[in-house]
């Protein structure tokens, strides 16, 4: 009996989300023109700086927490471990901007 | 990445009919295809203007350092000797630490120059409206691929063909496919070296710009923090790399 209540419950909502499925198909049928490689471009940039920033702050965090335990388990070599830490930071941090570079110049195709 | 005018582009429009006729003359860029402005010299000019002020800098505090009876006493303030000191003494106790005492000093005028330009370039990205060198492809790439000529000609020097050889790996059998890997990571480094100077000082003044627009006043504040700390990372950064490079090339085999 609950399972056939949960069947009535969401049956309209599939209705609903299938119809918006046929409406997609009819209105893709229009031709490419440079407002969609716009707009795939918009899509592109915002997906591209986001998946870069990240990936690039789990690397960051793993860096630096890796760091801070070795200063844990040893203070006095804090100084020779803090140098090695920022020039991993930097390196990783590099590969979001190269990321960033290409958000920029796919972002400046948008707005003709 | 955008660029404006700085208190440089007055200095410029002196010479601008000239300038033109000249930025057309040299063609097509190639990243862009758009050809250079009489405002593209600007970067070149503010990259002379920094190798100017630390050559008086240099000569000056060299001055000093000679006319002092006792050199070894330090001063008791932060003079210029004494910034010079601290600055390229870093550099120098990084260098020795990785390559030996005799070898430091023999290649440290490319780290110590490489480490000089690119702070004190950096530097000038704090001063409100000043022209930052080193965030134009164009300069990066010039300091990079003199970085690059000189390690691998060092290289070159001190093993002759043992540096080629022993890019090609352990065995003989596997050196049709790591000497590819090789080459490749070996000619991809002054891309790197000088695309992360620029997107760093670039991004970081992009950002500056973004946040002086918001609210001039208190905002920027902790940008400017950034801004200090990202000058002297990527400094640090840039001659640590070059530092390595070296060292990796002249390393002698024989141990």
């Amino acid at each position: 009996m609950i399972k056939n209540k949960l069947a009535l419950v969401v049956a309209p909502f599939v209705a609903l989300l299938s119809s918006t499925a046929f409406a997609q198909e009819a209105a893709g049928g229009g031709g490419a023109n440079k407002f969609d490689a716009q707009a795939m471009a918009a899509l592109g940039a915002g997906l591209a700086i986001g998946l870069a920033v990240l990936g690039g702050g789990t690397g960051q965090g793993r860096a630096a927490a890796a760091a801070l335990e070795g200063i844990s388990r040893n203070p006095g070599a804090a100084g020779r471990i803090q140098t090695p830490m920022i020039l991993g930071l930097a390196l990783i941090e590099s590969l979001v901007l190269f990321a960033f570079a290409i958000a920029f110049l796919l972002q400046r195709n948008i707005g003709g | 990445m955008p660029g404006h005018s700085t208190w440089f582009t007055f200095l410029l429009a002196g010479m601008r009919d000239n300038l033109s006729r000249n930025a057309q003359l040299i063609g097509d860029s190639i990243i862009n295809g758009h050809p250079p402005t009489w405002m593209s010299f600007e970067p070149i000019v503010a990259a002379l203007f920094v190798a100017a002020v630390v050559l008086v800098l240099a000569i000056v505090a060299r001055r000093r350092l000679i006319r002092l009876d006792d050199m070894v006493i330090p001063d008791d303030r932060l003079t210029l000797r004494t910034f010079m000191e601290i600055f390229l003494g870093y550099f120098y106790d990084l260098a020795k630490s990785m390559m030996g005492a005799e070898r430091a000093k023999r290649y440290f005028p490319v780290i110590g120059a490489s480490a000089i330009f690119v702070f004190f370039s950096n530097v000038m990205a704090l001063l409100p409206g000043m022209p930052v060198a080193t965030s134009n492809l164009n300069i990066t790439l010039g300091c990079a691929l003199v970085v690059f000529v000189l390690f691998n000609f060092y290289g070159l020097k001190v093993n002759g063909w043992n540096y080629i050889k022993h890019l090609a790996g352990p065995a003989w059998y596997l050196a049709w496919l790591v000497l590819p890997i090789e080459l490749i990571s070996l000619c991809v480094r002054p891309i790197t070296l000088s695309v992360r100077l620029m997107l760093n000082m670039s991004v970081d003044h992009l950002i500056l710009g973004i946040f002086v627009s918001l609210l001039a006043l208190v905002i920027p504040v902790p940008l400017m923090v950034l801004g200090c700390l990202i000058v002297l990372i990527q400094t640090l950064v840039f001659t640590l790399l070059t530092t390595i490079y070296i060292s990796l090339a002249t390393e002698h085999e024989h141990h």
